[in-house]
C-alpha cells in the first residue's frame, strides 16, 4: 500500500519535471524581480496586519489577530477619507473626461496650428506633480498669488482656495482636471482621427442632423477609447498623492485629506504600521478590481494581448 | 448673404478664441514658474510688479551656493539613467518572450504586471521601508535602482510587448531558416526594427521617475535624494524662498517636457499602455 502510493508519488514527480525553454530564460528575470519586489512586500504587508507594529519598534509585536482590521473599518477618519476619495475621483474624472471630450470634439475639424495646439496640450501632463502642486499653491496664494489679484482686479473678492476647508478638496481636484484633461484630450482625439470616415458621410447624405451624428455615430464609437481613459483615470485619480501633500497635506483641518493622505499621516507620522498597512491592502484591492475591469474588458478584448 | 458670411466669421472667430483659452490655462502655469524664477523676491510679492519687474539671473546663480538642489539633481540623473537602463534589459527580453511565446499565464502574468505598476505607491512604501531598514538600504543609491527598477518594470515589460508585437514574425523566421540561431536573428533583425519603440518607452519610464516623489521622500534622507523631495528644502521655515524654488523647478521640469515634447507622437500610445494608436 505504502509502497505504491511511494511509487505513484515518484512517478508523478517525474512526469512533472519541468523543462525549462528559451522563452522561459527570457522572462525568467522579470518574474523573479516582479515577485521578490511585490509578493515578498505584500506578504511581509499581510503579516505585519494580523500584529501589533509601530515603525519605530519593529521588533516589538503582538499577536492581535483581526484587530487592526476591526479597528479600520470603524475608524471614522478612515471611513471619510475614503468618501473624501470617492468625491476627489469623481469630480477629478468626470470633469476631466467631460471637458476633455468637449475639447477633443472642438478639435477634431480643419484648423490651423492644431499640431502646436497638441504640443501645448503635453505639458500639463509631465510635469512634475510636486511642482505642479507648489506652482498652484504659489498661484492660488489668497493675498499675492496671480488668481486673486486677477479676481481683485476684475471687481470680485478675493478667496483663500485652498486655505478654506469647504473649497480645499474641490480645489486639488480642479488642479487634478487642469493636468489630466490634455490626456483625455488627446486620448479622444487620437480615437476621433481614427474613426472611418464613410459612415459620417453616409450620414450627413442621408441628412442626419448634427446631433444626431454625435449621439448615434460619434459618441458610440469613442466608446472603446472613453473605456480606456476613464478606467486609467479612475486607477490614477484614487492614487493621487503628490499634489494634495504639497498644495494642503490634507488640511486645513482634515478638509482635503483623501485616503492616500491619511494611510501616509497613520503609517509615517502616526507610526501605525498596521492599521496603515490595513488601509493600505483595501485600497490596492478596490484598485485591483478596477485593473481587472480593465484588463478584461478592454486588454483581453483586443484580441492579441 | 452679408449675414451668413458675418455668422461664419463669428463662429470661427469663437472658435479660435476658445482654443486660444484653452492653450493659455494649459501652458499658464508653466510660464508663470518660469516668470517668477526670473524675479528677485521683492517683486515676486509685489502685485503691481507682476509682469513689470527688470528680469535677473541671480536666482539661478544662488542656487548653486544655497542648499544641495545641484547634486540632488545628479541623484536623480544618476538614479532614474541606472534603473531604467536595468528595467529595459529585463523588459525588452520578458516583452519578446511574451511577444513570440505562447505561455500558460500569460494574461495573469501581464494583470499581475499592470497591478504593480497602478497599484499606490502608499501601499509598497511600508513594507519597502521595513524591508531597507533591516538591510540598510534606506538612503542608498542600490535601494533607489530597485525601488525604481520595480516601478518601472511592469511598464517597460508591457510596451517592449506591445513594440515588438509590431515586427512582423516572418522576418526572424526567415532569417532562422538561412541559418541563423534565433539569438542571432533576435539581436540582427527583431531588435533594430523594434528599437524606436523600445526607445520611447525607456524615455517614458524615464519621464514617470524622474517625476517620482513618493517613494523618495519615505526611502531617501540626504545621500540619495531625488531632486522632488530637494525641492521641500526650499519651502522650510522663515519663509518660502519662492524664487529659488521656482528657478530649481525651471530646470527640473524642463527635462521631462522636451522629452515629450520630442515624443509627442508616441505619448498617448506610451500612456495608455500601447492600447490607443496615436497619430503618426
Amino acid at each position: 500500500m505504502l509502497k505504491n502510493l511511494i511509487k505513484n508519488l515518484i512517478s508523478r514527480a517525474k512526469s512533472f519535471h519541468f523543462k525549462l525553454r528559451f522563452e522561459h530564460y527570457l522572462l525568467l528575470p522579470a518574474i523573479i524581480v516582479l515577485l521578490l519586489l511585490a509578493i515578498y512586500p505584500l506578504i511581509c504587508a499581510l503579516n505585519t496586519t494580523l500584529y501589533n507594529v509601530f515603525l519605530t519598534k519593529p521588533i516589538e509585536r503582538t499577536f492581535i489577530g483581526l484587530q487592526n482590521y476591526i479597528y479600520v473599518v470603524q475608524d471614522p477618519r478612515f471611513v471619510s477619507g475614503l468618501s473624501r476619495s470617492l468625491y476627489f475621483v469623481i469630480l477629478a474624472v468626470g470633469g476631466s473626461f467631460i471637458l476633455g471630450l468637449g475639447i477633443s470634439l472642438l478639435l477634431h475639424r480643419e484648423i490651423r496650428g492644431k499640431s502646436i495646439i497638441r504640443t501645448c496640450l503635453i505639458i500639463p501632463m509631465v510635469m512634475t506633480p510636486v511642482i505642479v502642486g507648489y506652482t498652484f499653491m504659489f498661484m492660488l496664494d489668497s493675498s499675492l498669488g496671480v488668481v486673486n489679484i486677477s479676481l481683485k482686479f476684475l471687481g470680485q473678492p478675493g478667496h483663500p482656495f485652498l486655505g478654506d476647508p469647504s473649497t480645499a478638496l474641490t480645489t486639488t481636484a480642479l488642479v487634478d482636471i487642469w493636468q489630466w484633461t490634455p490626456f483625455v484630450v488627446l486620448v479622444l482625439l487620437a480615437a476621433l482621427e481614427s474613426l472611418p470616415q464613410a459612415p459620417f458621410e453616409a450620414a450627413k447624405i442621408e441628412g442626419a442632423s448634427r446631433w444626431q451624428v454625435f449621439r448615434y455615430l460619434t459618441l458610440p464609437s469613442l466608446k472603446p477609447a472613453a473605456a480606456i481613459v476613464i478606467l486609467i483615470r479612475l486607477m490614477d485619480a484614487f492614487r493621487v498623492f503628490d499634489t494634495i501633500y504639497i498644495m494642503t497635506q490634507g488640511g486645513p483641518g482634515l478638509a482635503s485629506e483623501t485616503l492616500p493622505l491619511y494611510i501616509w499621516r497613520s503609517g509615517f507620522s502616526w507610526f501605525h504600521t498596521s492599521r496603515s498597512t490595513v488601509m493600505g491592502l483595501i485600497m490596492l484591492f478596490i484598485i485591483m478590481v478596477i485593473c481587472w475591469i480593465f484588463f478584461r474588458k478592454v486588454v483581453a478584448g483586443r484580441g492579441g494581448t | 448673404m452679408i449675414q451668413i458670411t458675418f455668422f461664419k466669421f463669428v463662429k470661427k472667430s469663437a472658435l479660435y478664441l476658445s482654443l486660444l483659452i484653452i492653450v493659455v490655462v494649459a501652458i499658464f502655469p508653466l510660464f508663470w514658474i518660469f516668470l517668477s524664477s526670473l524675479k528677485m523676491p521683492n517683486d515676486i510679492f509685489a502685485p503691481e510688479r507682476m509682469l513689470t519687474f527688470s528680469p535677473t539671473l541671480t536666482n539661478y546663480a544662488r542656487l548653486f551656493e544655497f542648499g544641495t538642489f545641484p547634486s540632488d539633481l545628479l541623484n536623480s540623473v544618476i538614479i532614474s539613467l541606472v534603473s531604467i537602463s536595468i528595467a529595459m534589459v529585463i523588459g525588452v527580453f520578458a516583452g519578446y518572450a511574451l511577444s513570440r511565446f505562447r505561455f500558460k499565464h500569460e494574461k495573469s502574468f501581464l494583470f499581475f504586471a499592470l497591478t504593480t505598476r497602478m497599484g499606490p505607491a502608499v501601499v509598497f512604501a511600508l513594507p519597502f521601508y521595513l524591508l531597507y531598514k533591516d538591510f540598510g538600504l534606506i538612503d542608498t543609491y542600490l535601494g533607489m535602482f530597485i525601488i525604481y527598477t520595480f516601478f518601472n518594470l511592469a511598464f517597460a515589460v508591457w510596451m517592449s510587448k506591445i513594440f515588438f508585437d509590431e515586427v512582423p514574425k516572418q522576418f526572424e523566421e526567415s532569417a532562422m531558416v538561412c541559418g541563423c540561431s534565433r539569438l542571432d536573428a533576435f539581436r540582427r533583425i527583431t531588435l533594430p526594427l523594434a528599437s524606436r519603440g523600445l526607445i520611447v518607452a525607456a524615455l517614458l519610464c524615464f519621464i514617470f521617475t524622474w517625476n517620482e516623489f513618493f517613494y523618495a521622500m519615505v526611502l531617501t534622507r540626504s545621500a540619495a535624494r531625488t531632486f522632488t523631495v530637494s525641492l521641500l528644502q526650499f519651502v522650510g521655515a522663515p519663509r518660502i524662498r519662492w524664487e529659488l524654488l521656482f528657478a530649481a523647478s525651471t530646470i527640473a521640469v524642463s527635462i521631462p517636457i522636451i522629452i515629450a515634447v520630442i515624443l509627442r507622437k508616441y505619448l498617448i500610445r506610451g500612456l495608455t499602455f500601447g492600447l490607443v494608436k496615436g497619430k503618426e
